[in-house]
């Protein structure tokens, strides 16, 4: 199926060689690199609307008693928060890295599918305005959880349609645009890349993309059975009717823990590029750091209920559900090991990119660790809906993939515009980010271990000091992004000018660094030679 | 404008793993909405 053809790009015709002008740019856009910029964009736009609500629950939980919001608010809030972030800030975001820097990676001129790209993206602003649009109905927004159970989301008012709708949008887009990735990477690789000479990015959203194809039509299986319920007269998750509303658990969650790898598989492939970069020396066990992804992939599959483990199951499948999620660690722990051991003796030099690289190194382990604890089953028990699932999963996905996006602009940012950004205001912004993302994250294990329960508007006195601690890492948090965003739009609008290598000190390897900074509009439009 | 693809190999490449791409979603998909009508009374 994979075809590097000598001399392909004879054949490949490019009908324009600059952007078209205007908004048509962007609507029509079917070029890589506009198509990125657009996920990244619309990425951190979400990022900072599921950061606005986030904001909204810190505060109403900065000390007991109701102080802001009304329960119900506080629900919705804390589901559209999950929602947004998921759906529309982190996997969008890889996306977006996706297609800027897949055919750069696989000297390709384009993705393989152009025009289905510019589809995939644009269907995201329709499914998340709709999203957002359901704050206004009456009823209000869901306030069910992310994960939708039945027969509590089937409560949901006028805004039910418009979730399940939206859900199958964001379904069809992660589909559409891991299509493309397939397509792209088997087919449209330069001459003499063969698989086991990709760059690492490339392979692990190569996985990701599998992994996409697999889980999100089952997503929206479980949607649309869950639409049928509620206005067709099936009985899929109700019981009076004969129907299980733990299937949909079960079907929810067989989505529900790839999507975990979904939006942290890239992550690994960002922190296996920048590392060797910053440390001057090739990645320490590239094959073997492929076959971890290929593993945890495949193991992805095998522990979907761990995540109910209290809604009750034969001992046996306790057990099983126990071991294999254990059994995530051993590929874990060979990539946590090669990224130390590329370190290793290497000589090192801290910019932006690895200073968040090294950070998602320490506080993702913590994030696995917990999540280790949690595939007790008697631990689980104990931990089950409480702030140190919170805590958990947060770590995984905040300082592990959120730093990892952050690492991705740092690194690429100067490479994708012609310019170097504002290094000093980039470390103060790692250095705010990592410091309040613990203030904010780290308390809240103390606070699940003490048994407070998640997804709570008030609580008992007891947990309001490590509660403020946390509410100030949040504010903290939330305010260090817009540097983050000031960094970013100031490196597009101009800046010192960025050499070819952009990190001339390291040793960037790959097609990207070859090509100029800014890379042309239309780039390897003839294939370049892969030794 | 989008860049064309003109080798006939490559884009029966394409076609192709688009095509194997768009079976194992629509698997899946039907794959499991049919289980839960086989497991439901």
């Amino acid at each position: 199926m994979a075809h590097a053809h000598d001399a392909h790009a004879a054949h490949d015709h490019h009908d324009d060689h600059g952007p078209a002008k205007g908004i048509g740019r962007w609507l029509f856009a079917t070029n890589h690199k506009d198509i990125g910029t657009m996920y990244m964009l619309f990425s951190l736009l979400m990022f900072f609307i599921g950061g606005a609500m986030a904001m909204i629950i810190r505060a109403e939980l900065f000390k007991p008693g109701m102080q802001l919001v009304d329960p119900i608010f506080f629900n919705q809030m804390t589901t559209m928060h999950a929602l947004i972030m998921i759906f529309g800030a982190v996997m969008p975001a890889f996306v977006g890295l996706a297609n800027w820097m897949i055919p750069l990676q696989v000297g390709a001129p384009d993705m393989a599918l152009p025009r289905m790209n510019n589809f995939s993206f644009w269907i995201l602003p329709f499914a998340f305005t709709m999203l957002i649009g359901t704050l206004f109905v009456p009823g209000g927004a869901p306030a069910g959880g992310w994960t939708m159970y039945p027969p509590l989301s089937q409560q949901t008012g006028e805004a039910f349609p418009m979730l399940i709708f939206a859900v199958h949008l964001m379904g069809a887009s992660s589909i559409m645009g891991a299509i493309n990735v397939i397509v792209t990477i088997m087919n449209m690789r330069a001459p003499g890349m063969s698989l086991l000479k990709m760059p690492i990015f490339v392979w692990t959203w190569l996985i990701t993309a599998y992994l996409l194809i697999a889980v999100m039509p089952v997503l929206a299986g479980a949607v649309t059975m869950l639409l049928t319920d509620h206005y067709f007269g099936t009985t899929f998750f109700e019981a009076a009717g004969g129907g299980d509303p733990v299937m949909f658990q079960h079907i929810f969650w067989f989505f529900g823990h790839p999507e975990v790898y979904i939006m942290i598989l890239p992550a690994f492939g960002i922190i296996s590029e920048i590392i060797p970069t910053f440390s001057r020396k090739p990645l320490f066990g590239y094959d073997a750091m492929v076959y971890a992804t290929a593993s945890i992939a495949f193991l992805s599959f095998i522990v979907w209920a761990h995540h109910m483990f209290t809604v009750g199951m034969p001992l046996a499948g306790q057990m099983f559900f126990m071991l294999a999620t254990m059994l995530i660690a051993v590929p874990t722990g060979v990539k946590v090991f090669n990224w130390t051991a590329t370190m290793f003796k290497g000589s090192l030099s801290f910019e932006p990119p690895m200073l968040f690289a090294i950070s998602f190194l320490f506080l993702f382990t913590i994030g696995g660790f917990s999540g280790l604890m949690l595939a007790i089953v008697p631990a689980d028990f104990q931990y089950h809906d409480t702030y140190f699932v919170v805590a958990h999963f947060h770590y995984v996905l905040v300082p592990g993939a959120v730093f990892s996006l952050m690492a991705a602009a740092y690194y690429w940012l100067p490479k994708w515009t012609g310019h170097m950004y504002n290094m000093k205001l980039a470390k103060a912004h790692f250095w705010l980010s990592t410091i309040f993302v613990n203030v904010l994250f780290f308390p809240q294990h103390f606070l699940g271990l003490a048994g407070m329960p998640r997804r709570i508007p008030d609580y008992s006195t007891q947990f309001a000091d490590w509660n403020m601690i946390s509410s100030i890492g949040g504010f903290g948090f939330g305010l260090s992004q817009l540097l983050f965003a000031y960094i970013v739009f100031a490196c597009i609008r101009g800046g010192e000018k960025a050499t070819d290598k952009v990190w001339d000190s390291g040793r960037p390897q790959g097609l990207e660094w070859t090509l100029s900074s800014p890379p042309p509009y239309h780039s390897f439009e003839t294939a370049p030679e892969v030794k | 404008m989008a860049t064309e693809i003109r080798d006939p190999d490559r884009k029966r490449g394409i076609q192709r793993t688009l095509l194997w791409c768009v079976l194992l979603a629509a698997t899946f998909y039907f794959g499991f909405i049919a289980m839960a009508v086989l497991r439901s009374h």
